[in-house]
């Protein structure tokens, strides 16, 4: 506990505004994502070109502020002469596509799977707890890259391994916050009504624990929209010419010095969606917080 | 099994002394929140003597506690601020010291005792460390001197084998024992005041007579002058020498024990009293107060109480009543008593 | 209050001991006995009490009652049910024939649900009402404790916590049971609110001869709401009476003890002060002979060998204590 400063003025507090903007939406993160989202939804009508449509003499070219510009290609030409805008908006598609179907997944089989080895507890649990470890232990990318040389590498390659990856961390939180909640008296009520235990479950510990389901999805999207990044860099992820923004990174990574334009503006938009959904999620899980709310 | 007696309290030493320790002069603090603002303290006075214990009676949300952090300038600071009024101690106003004047007074001439002792104690400090620190800032001790007066504390404190107990950590220890050490570790010093802030809550009955018993030794050893916070007026029958209920931030009713008792002079005060049944005889019915404890940021105009209030007429919806004179040295703020 | 004399609820014997264990393999080296031979009755209409300290297993045997806990030994009987041998339909009369009130008036409501389906949750598992009548049920008897019909459409964070409490007797209520299981309901209240809600449960008992089983550690309390009751120590009752018998003439030391400890009216009261010595000690290695013996300030020489075995001093008095055999 702090305490006041000796002087015994009166003043007028403003925390009265300090409070009101705990309550407000981040504005600016939420109209990046929407606006991203937009994008991704109308890319055909949006981008200025093909993604995939090469030209032969615009290869490398600047952004449009610079001498030798277009006001064709707004950020630039890749190595083989593509519009790197367009090829950014499409990017948006896929990066936010596999981002959604990831933790849609992830976030079902973890909540199931938690939400089960809390409230059976016992052997359910150890079985269920060693299955999160194991898969802890497992090194993603070599993983990753095996998989790419066994499949050949594609989108929903790219999705399943992904996802498997995922609902770890949602079973073991899902898993805590089900112990908890089982504790409270309203569960003990519930059978001392004669709740069965797929009614509790249900109805009394599946929406304690949604708030924090979204609250770790929205922190996750970042992570994968990074790891997705990572492996298309690493050449295991989604296979060339689809553009995503991880795989324009990868190929503009021999330009950096010559055409740094390349790498550099998909890069600010993972950078964009990342720091957005982080901020987002850091928001939801400080207006959900049960302390905080009106209890 | 028992009697009632008809001998005066002992207080501490014989008489109460004549000396004001701590005065309290129109204390107000108030609290933004998102409701709206909260007076939690709003103009509550008394007085301290040396030796004597003041019970300050309500139940949550009085002010009662934010009081005690008002006088300790322990008010969380955003949201909470105190706004007005004067606090004495030994002549001087310590709400207009700074902080490092605050740092050197508490713990050595103003102390408290908080609730829950699972959290007053840290669980990763073991008892010496703890115990040790208000001795080692204030009495500048270290090494054996240190260790012996640790020892010595927790012995008078009634800890069993002190030498050994000043190795253990707090979960070590019952709750009983949790709480003597943190009130040891509000004594160390002894203090001009010791504030206590229903230290005895989460203590189970038997463990509770003793630690109560404790304490009064505790007192009459020292002259240590209690504040004494608590919603129980068992606690208040048994311990204090004065008392003062507090209702919506504001005292009441503030008099001697025997007067709160004999001839309570606020309705709020008389409903508490007969709302909780007692030990010695069979009741047919409680008296139940109506109602709902009020609504800090939305109080209604004139008396606080009036909405509950059994007794109320026109005049208290109009305007607060003052703190009328009832008896001697007895006060309660209630228009009934006019005249 | 009815006539009858036969207990509604009767518990022989009751024990429930927890394996401690230790080790990787879970091994249980010890037992922790926290019910260590309970027996008690209720009768029809009436409130029996038990009281104690922390630790002495009071709500563990509540939570058997409300078969949340299976015992390790000893049995429940209700009017013809044996409530630990029940099939499907005896389960589902037994649950509706005893309900319960828990002491936290913040946690025993789910705080995402609306009260209208707090309420209606036993009817909804155990009757075969429609929904209409369910809803109907629900504003009969909230209005019973006290509470509107549109406060139905509330979320448990817009009450306060008496009037929380109030919800959670009306939905102890909803399926008209027979006995109700209170676990410290007042404890958690305000000091005047606790007169209303206890005013409450005495008028509901007296409405629908409900029977209670009170846990609690307050003696007053004890005093004003309950007909009959045990005491409790270190998992076993060492005594039993009618209130009033207890209060005038309590025998188990221990009791005296609490008696003494209990805090007074007046400041003028004094009390022979009956401070034991000692912690209570743990149920997991209890003292050998009478469980008390190492606090008591009676204690004389068979207290540490031999137990004690109840004895009757007066009709419908007993105890467990040497003093008296």
């Amino acid at each position: 506990m702090s305490s006041i400063t000796g002087k015994l003025t009166p003043k007028g507090i403003n925390v009265a505004k300090v409070f009101g903007t705990l309550r407000r939406w981040p504005i600016i993160p939420v109209a990046v994502v929407l606006f991203l989202m937009i994008i991704a939804i109308f890319a055909p009508l949006v981008a200025p070109h093909h993604p995939l449509e090469a030209k032969f003499e615009k290869r490398n070219v600047p952004p449009v502020w610079t001498e030798e510009g277009t006001s064709e290609y707004l950020m630039g030409g890749d190595h083989i002469g593509r519009d790197i805008l367009s090829r950014i908006i499409f990017g948006t598609r896929i990066s936010l596509m596999v981002a959604a179907t990831v933790l849609a997944a992830g976030a079902f089989v973890g909540t199931a799977l938690g939400v089960t080895a809390g409230y059976f507890g016992g052997i359910v649990d150890e079985i269920l707890m060693r299955l999160v470890d194991f898969t802890y232990a497992v090194p993603f990318i070599l993983v990753a890259l095996v998989a790419a040389v066994i499949w050949e590498p594609s989108l929903q390659l790219v999705i399943i391994l992904l996802a498997i990856f995922t609902w770890p961390p949602f079973a073991r939180q899902v898993r805590v916050e089900t112990l908890q909640l089982k504790a409270m008296d309203y569960v003990a009520m519930a059978r001392v009504s004669g709740a069965s235990s797929l009614r509790i479950a249900f109805k009394h510990i599946l929406p304690g624990i949604v708030p924090t389901v979204m609250v770790m999805a929205s922190l996750q999207v970042g992570a994968l929209v990074i790891t997705e990044s990572v492996l298309s860099f690493l050449g295991v992820g989604i296979p060339a010419p689809d553009p995503s923004w991880g795989s324009m990174v990868a190929q503009g990574r021999n330009y950096v010095a010559t055409a740094w334009w390349i790498a550099f503006f998909p890069g600010v938009a993972i950078f964009l969606i990342v720091f957005s959904m982080n901020f987002l999620g850091d928001w939801l899980r400080d207006t959900l917080d049960p302390k905080l709310r009106q209890l | 099994m028992e009697t009632t007696g008809d001998r005066s309290r002992e207080t501490v030493v014989g008489t109460v002394d004549e000396r004001v320790v701590l005065e309290v002069e129109g204390l107000r603090t108030h609290f933004v929140t998102r409701w709206g603002l909260v007076k939690a303290v709003d103009g509550v006075s008394f007085q301290l003597h040396a030796g004597e214990t003041l019970g300050l009676v309500g139940e949550s949300g009085c002010g009662k506690s934010v009081t005690a952090l008002s006088i300790m300038r322990l008010v969380p600071s955003p949201p909470g601020q105190i706004v007005g009024g004067r606090v004495l101690m030994e002549g001087n106003d310590i709400l207009q010291a700074d902080e490092h004047e605050m740092t050197q007074l508490r713990g050595s001439k103003i102390a408290m005792i908080l609730q829950d002792p699972m959290t007053a104690l840290n669980p990763v400090f073991n008892i010496t460390d703890q115990a040790s620190e208000a001795l080692r800032i204030h009495k500048g001790l270290s090494g054996k001197d240190l260790k012996e007066q640790v020892i010595a504390m927790l012995r008078r404190v009634r800890i069993p084998a002190p030498e050994i107990r000043i190795r253990d950590y707090p979960h070590q220890l019952s709750g009983g024992m949790r709480q003597r050490v943190v009130g040891a570790i509000g004594i160390s010093c002894d203090p001009l005041v010791l504030i206590a802030d229903e230290p005895t809550t989460s203590l189970d009955a038997t463990i509770q007579a003793q630690y109560l018993r404790l304490l009064k030794d505790l007192q009459q050893q020292t002259g240590t002058a209690l504040v004494f916070i608590t919603h129980d007026f068992g606690i208040v029958a048994k311990m204090c020498d004065r008392v003062a209920v507090m209702y919506a931030g504001r005292i009441v009713e503030q008099g001697d024990v025997r007067q709160i008792f004999d001839s309570p002079s606020h309705p709020y005060t008389e409903a508490l009293i007969n709302s909780v049944p007692k030990l010695e005889e069979k009741i047919d019915r409680l008296y139940a107060i109506e109602g709902q404890p009020p609504t800090l940021w939305d109080l209604p105009g004139g008396c606080s109480f009036a909405p509950r209030c059994p007794y109320v007429n026109d005049r208290c919806h109009e305007e607060y009543p003052s703190l009328l004179t009832v008896g001697d040295r007895h006060v309660a703020a209630c228009w009934l008593r006019e005249g | 209050m009815s006539g009858s004399n036969a207990n509604l609820l009767q518990v022989r014997n009751l024990k429930k001991y927890f394996p401690i264990t230790s080790g990787l393999i879970k091994r249980s080296r010890a037992f922790l006995r926290a019910v260590d031979g309970v027996s008690f009755g209720i009768q029809e209409g009436r409130t029996y009490g038990l009281v104690g300290e922390s630790g002495c297993g009071k709500t563990t045997t509540a939570k058997m009652l409300l078969l949340l806990e299976e015992p390790t030994g000893g049995d429940i009987q209700f009017g013809d049910l044996d409530a630990l041998n029940l099939d499907r339909d005896g389960a589902r009369q037994y649950k509706s024939s005893v309900q319960a009130v828990f002491q936290d008036p913040w946690a025993s409501l789910n705080p995402r649900m609306r009260v209208r389906n707090i309420v209606g949750e036993p009817l909804d598992i155990n009757s075969t009402l429609t929904a209409q009548q369910i809803e109907s049920r629900v504003s009969e008897v909230l209005g019973e404790v006290g509470l509107q019909a549109y406060q139905a459409n509330l979320y448990p964070h817009e009450f306060s916590g008496g009037q929380r409490q109030r919800i959670a007797m009306a939905r102890a209520l909803a399926l008209s049971p027979k006995v109700i299981v209170l676990d410290e309901p007042v404890s958690g209240l305000d000091v005047s609110i606790r007169a209303q809600i206890m005013n409450l449960l005495k008028d509901l008992q007296e409405e629908h001869d409900l029977s209670y089983l009170l846990i609690a550690h307050h003696l007053a309390t004890v005093r004003y709401l309950c007909d009959r009751i045990g005491v409790m120590y270190l998992g076993r009752i060492v005594e039993e009476a009618d209130t009033e018998e207890l209060f005038e003439n309590p025998l188990h030391p221990y009791t005296r003890a609490l008696m003494s400890a209990a805090l007074p009216s007046h400041p003028d009261i004094e009390r022979e002060e009956i401070i034991l010595t000692g912690e209570v000690p743990s149920p997991v290695d209890p003292p050998s002979g009478c469980h008390f013996n190492p606090r008591c300030p009676a204690v004389f020489e068979p207290c540490s060998e031999r137990e004690p075995v109840m004895t009757e001093p007066t009709p419908g008095h007993k105890v467990v204590c040497h003093l008296y055999s």
